[in-house]
């Protein structure tokens, strides 16, 4: 593996935790929104080093040598700053004087941390200061904090146990240990709150800044430690892919079936995130050429448009105050703009021909059918039923009511504006000339796995 | 016969066919932004760029309708490369120009124009002009692009284009509740609906090994059980769009939008394209006797119900669409029935009419003073004399379920969604309770 010509990598991880840094309130937002800037231009840099190189393989950073980047690490951690980026700007003035920006910068600088490394050792860090922030303050320390400090903790001790015992070499003729397998199935399902732990990650996003956890989330640690073992000498077992897959299968269902009924808004993003999230791993245990590229490609995606769709629930909070999730607001009559955008960015999830979505569920749901057709249709029944939920919550919050009876809020300012903009703008031209991006290639260690499924042999 | 280039066709037509397919999707774009941006355009610029859009595809169709119709020439098949590739597989952007697509394209666009028309002056000062022309351009794209597409893959994506805005265009009038939850229900008929077109491409990928309609399977060798499935699958992707069969609860609801949109949508294109993907394609469902036999009673069904519940509609539109019900379930019969060129002409005569009884809908009862004043005052209801060859118990008995509609929205509502809501809501054992809603979480933290 080459070396990068400077440390930007390690770089982009520091100015990121530097950006956690409490500053004066005045100055926060500047602060926070100049390390996420800087910090992807760091990341860009290095990729373009990359490039020049036309190094495929990936450099490593010269002063930290457990820190890598290749191409398609790259795009993820920029991807995950820019979303730092655009959280820390569009988000509410009341958001500022918290905890909220550094909480959201040392979140990235976690994800950042845990994506960059080469081995499962660094990257064990970055997985357990990820959960920091969720373990730490008034929240946490409450009721509802509980339940979703377990999951955490328990995820974080299970991922020591293939990190440890691939540090001390502790692998058999046929790779690892079936205990460790074991703990890394253990950590995926609970960090990405696959069926049947699902309830802490709602419960999260009913509690938390939402600004954290389009960081947290869109960091999909789970995926990325199963991207790792797949390109490792030996690959997932087919009893692990199995396990995962039937999760996968159970959390989709599950969750769309609870997001048709479910009225809060945050916890109807929240069963919509373990949707695309199954979505994204599916793609990957599959892990045929098809698959994997739809499911990074989904990835990208889905962190944009939710995204997207969290900071305008931020700013609807930061506007509108309490809402039953029942009566109509009918804010239509006042934020067009904000109604629009946030129609657009549900579309988008939700599949949309013309936008990115359409492409990426096109390659993930071939892909997965290809291998297992329980799991294409299973994808795609929820796919289908998460496009009604988010198309109910935007009618509900949007619409309905007349004009003399509605609650007119402010539209889209202009600082809010543009962030939301550019992200939607990443996602219609991107779905409309998706070639650029649908470039991913899986690692070449990386085999697709025999086909399971509609066109399989049992 | 489908190379573009054999079948005689120069650049400059190919590059007008492309140009008419796509410019309503580009307007709406450019529409969008010009929004976003905070730029008003007037009331005639944008109805003037819409019809000068629909003018040009109308006149381009046409060409190609003379052109294609032509003895010999049948048709062509445009390769636009690919949109996206991985290393294993790519989504290919095939385009058809054949006889059974140019007749869509060229109604499409003319009905567009006519309609485009009548919304200017009925649509003039509401606040949801430029709204609703843009849903009309992105329609129109999605409507062309499912007549023209070579895959189902590319059907697919405008028949998506299609369903939203049809959605979009039933909640128009965003102020009452009632369009809204009518938009949101049909919605869901749409989603269920395009589960199994998806799961039909899926399927069509992995046993055929591809979705384009010049390849897929035909009747030589007989139907195997994965034409079958394959063919019941786009019969249900197809029963969604036409609201016939199972999804037949979904076209009164969608009555609620306006006047010219319930014309163009449910009079002529929209409804008649689930009616156009069985058409196209026709090898797979004539190769399958199950998938020929369930059309046909799907179809009869739809028709039977339909024709009794048009005759208990209390108002115009509502009556509309069950007519158009009843139309729709016999061109699924007489494509079940392998009458595919009758189903062609039925398609073509019933959107033409049926547009213009939706545009004179809201005129019906001054017209219908009209006529009884020209008549003499002497107008008596006809057909008693088939009602009354009818015993009496089985007349209340039809008209109980004509004014229900079947029943078919109760059981839906008893059987399906009350059920899966009540599952739903189960489901939630497994999570910790939800909290009572505050103000405003994330400034707490």
């Amino acid at each position: 593996m080459n070396t990068l010509p400077f440390p930007s990598l390690l770089a982009a991880v520091l100015v990121s935790f530097m950006g956690a840094l409490p500053v004066a309130v005045p100055i926060r937002r500047i602060f926070a929104a100049s390390t996420a800037v800087l910090s992807a231009l760091l990341i860009g840099a290095s990729m373009m080093t990359l490039s020049v190189a036309a190094d495929v393989g990936g450099a490593a950073d010269p002063w930290a040598g457990f820190l890598r980047i290749d191409a398609i690490d790259g795009w993820l951690m920029l991807v995950l700053t820019l979303i730092a980026l655009m959280m820390v700007w569009a988000a509410p003035a009341r958001d500022v004087s918290d905890g909220v920006l550094s909480g959201t910068m040392f979140l990235c600088g976690a994800n950042l941390l845990a994506h960059a490394s080469s081995g499962l050792s660094g990257m064990a860090v970055g997985w357990v200061l990820t959960a920091v922030p969720f373990l730490v303050g008034k929240k946490a320390m409450a009721e509802a904090g509980r339940s979703w400090m377990v999951p955490l903790l328990v995820s974080s001790a299970a991922f020591l146990v293939p990190a440890v015992s691939m540090a001390m070499g502790a692998t058999t003729e046929t790779g690892l240990s079936p205990v460790v397998w074991v703990s890394v199935a253990l950590a995926v399902v609970l960090r990405k709150g696959l069926f049947p732990f699902h309830g802490w990650v709602v419960k999260m996003f009913e509690e938390v800044p939402l600004a954290w956890l389009a960081v947290a989330f869109n960091g999909r640690l789970g995926s990325l430690l199963l991207i790792r073992l797949e390109s490792n000498s030996h690959g997932l077992p087919e009893w692990v892919v199995d396990a995962i897959s039937a999760a996968i299968i159970v959390s989709a269902v599950v969750c769309s079936l609870r997001a048709l009924v479910e009225k809060n808004p945050r916890r109807l993003f929240g069963y919509l995130f373990i949707g695309q999230s199954a979505l994204v791993t599916g793609g990957v245990v599959v892990a045929n050429t098809e698959s994997f590229t739809g499911s990074l490609v989904h990835w990208v995606m889905v962190a944009a448009s939710s995204s997207g769709l969290l900071v305008i629930l931020r700013l609807l909070e930061a506007r509108m105050g309490a809402w039953d999730g029942v009566a109509r607001p009918g804010l239509a009559v006042g934020a067009p703009r904000l109604s629009a955008m946030f129609l657009m960015f549900a579309l988008a999830l939700a599949g949309l021909p013309g936008t990115l979505g359409y492409c990426s569920q096109d390659l993930v749901l071939n892909g997965a059918t290809e291998h297992s057709f329980p799991m294409g249709l299973a994808l795609a029944l929820t796919s289908a039923l998460n496009a009604l939920s988010v198309f109910r919550i935007f009618t509900h919050l949007f619409l309905g009511v007349n004009v003399k009876k509605a609650l007119v809020i402010p539209d889209l300012l202009s600082r809010e504006r543009w962030p939301l903009a550019i992200c939607l703008l990443f996602l219609l031209g991107s779905g409309l000339f998706p070639r650029a991006v649908v470039q991913w290639k899986p690692s070449p260690a990386i085999h697709d796995r025999p086909a399971h499924g509609a066109n399989g042999h049992h | 016969m489908w190379d573009c280039f054999e079948s005689g066709l120069n650049l400059p037509v190919k590059t007008f066919l492309l140009l008419a397919l796509a410019l309503p999707g580009v307007l709406f774009l450019v529409s969008g932004l010009l929004w976003f941006l905070g730029v008003r355009p007037s009331e005639r610029l944008v109805a003037r760029a819409s019809q000068a859009v629909y003018v040009f595809s109308a006149i381009t169709f046409t060409i190609e309708a003379i052109r294609i119709f032509t003895p010999g020439d049948l048709g062509l098949e445009m390769q636009l490369g690919d949109w996206f590739a991985t290393a294993h597989s790519h989504f290919g952007v095939p385009v058809l120009i054949d006889r059974l697509s140019v007749p869509i394209l060229w109604l499409t666009a003319l009905l567009m124009v006519l309609v485009s028309a009548f919304s200017m002056r009925y649509l003039h000062r509401d606040v949801g002009y430029v709204r609703f022309f843009n849903l009309l351009n992105l329609f129109s794209f999605g409507a062309f692009l499912v007549a023209a597409a070579g895959s189902i893959d590319v059907l697919m994506g405008g028949w998506e284009l299609v369903g939203i805005t049809s959605v979009l265009l039933i909640g128009f009038f965003q102020q009452r509740p009632e369009p809204v939850g009518n938009a949101l229900k049909v919605y869901g008929y749409y989603r269920i609906a395009d589960v199994f077109l998806i799961g039909a491409v899926l399927l069509g990928h992995v046993w055929f090994g591809g979705v384009e309609f010049a390849h897929l399977p035909a009747a030589e060798g007989g139907a195997s059980t994965r034409v079958t499935v394959v063919a019941l699958l786009m019969i249900f992707a197809a029963c969604g769009k036409s609201s016939v069969g199972p999804f037949l609860g979904w076209l009164p609801r969608a009555m609620e939008g306006p006047t010219p949109s319930s014309a163009i949508f449910y009079g002529s294109i929209s409804v008649h394209l689930g009616a156009f993907l069985l058409l196209r394609a026709e090898p797979v469902i004539l190769a399958s006797p199950v998938a020929q036999a369930v059309l046909v009673v799907v179809g009869l069904g739809s028709a039977v119900i339909g024709t009794l519940t048009h005759r208990s509609s209390t108002d115009a539109k509502t009556l509309l669409a069950h007519a158009t019900q009843t139309q729709l379930g016999l061109i699924f019969v007489e494509i079940g029935l392998g009458w595919t060129g009758i189903a062609m002409w039925h398609m073509g005569g019933h959107a033409v009419i049926r547009t213009a009884q939706f545009l004179r809908a809201p005129s019906m009862l001054h017209e219908h003073h009209h006529v009884y004043r020209a008549s003499g005052g002497d107008m008596k209801p006809t057909g008693s004399h088939l009602e009354a060859m009818i015993p009496r118990n089985i007349q209340v008995w039809l008209y109980r379920l004509a004014i229900g509609s079947g029943f078919y929205e109760a059981a839906l509502e008893r059987l399906l969604i009350q059920p899966v809501c009540r599952v739903a809501g189960w489901l939630s054992v497994l999570e910790p309770a939800p909290g009572p809603r505050k103000a405003s979480t994330d400034s707490k933290h």
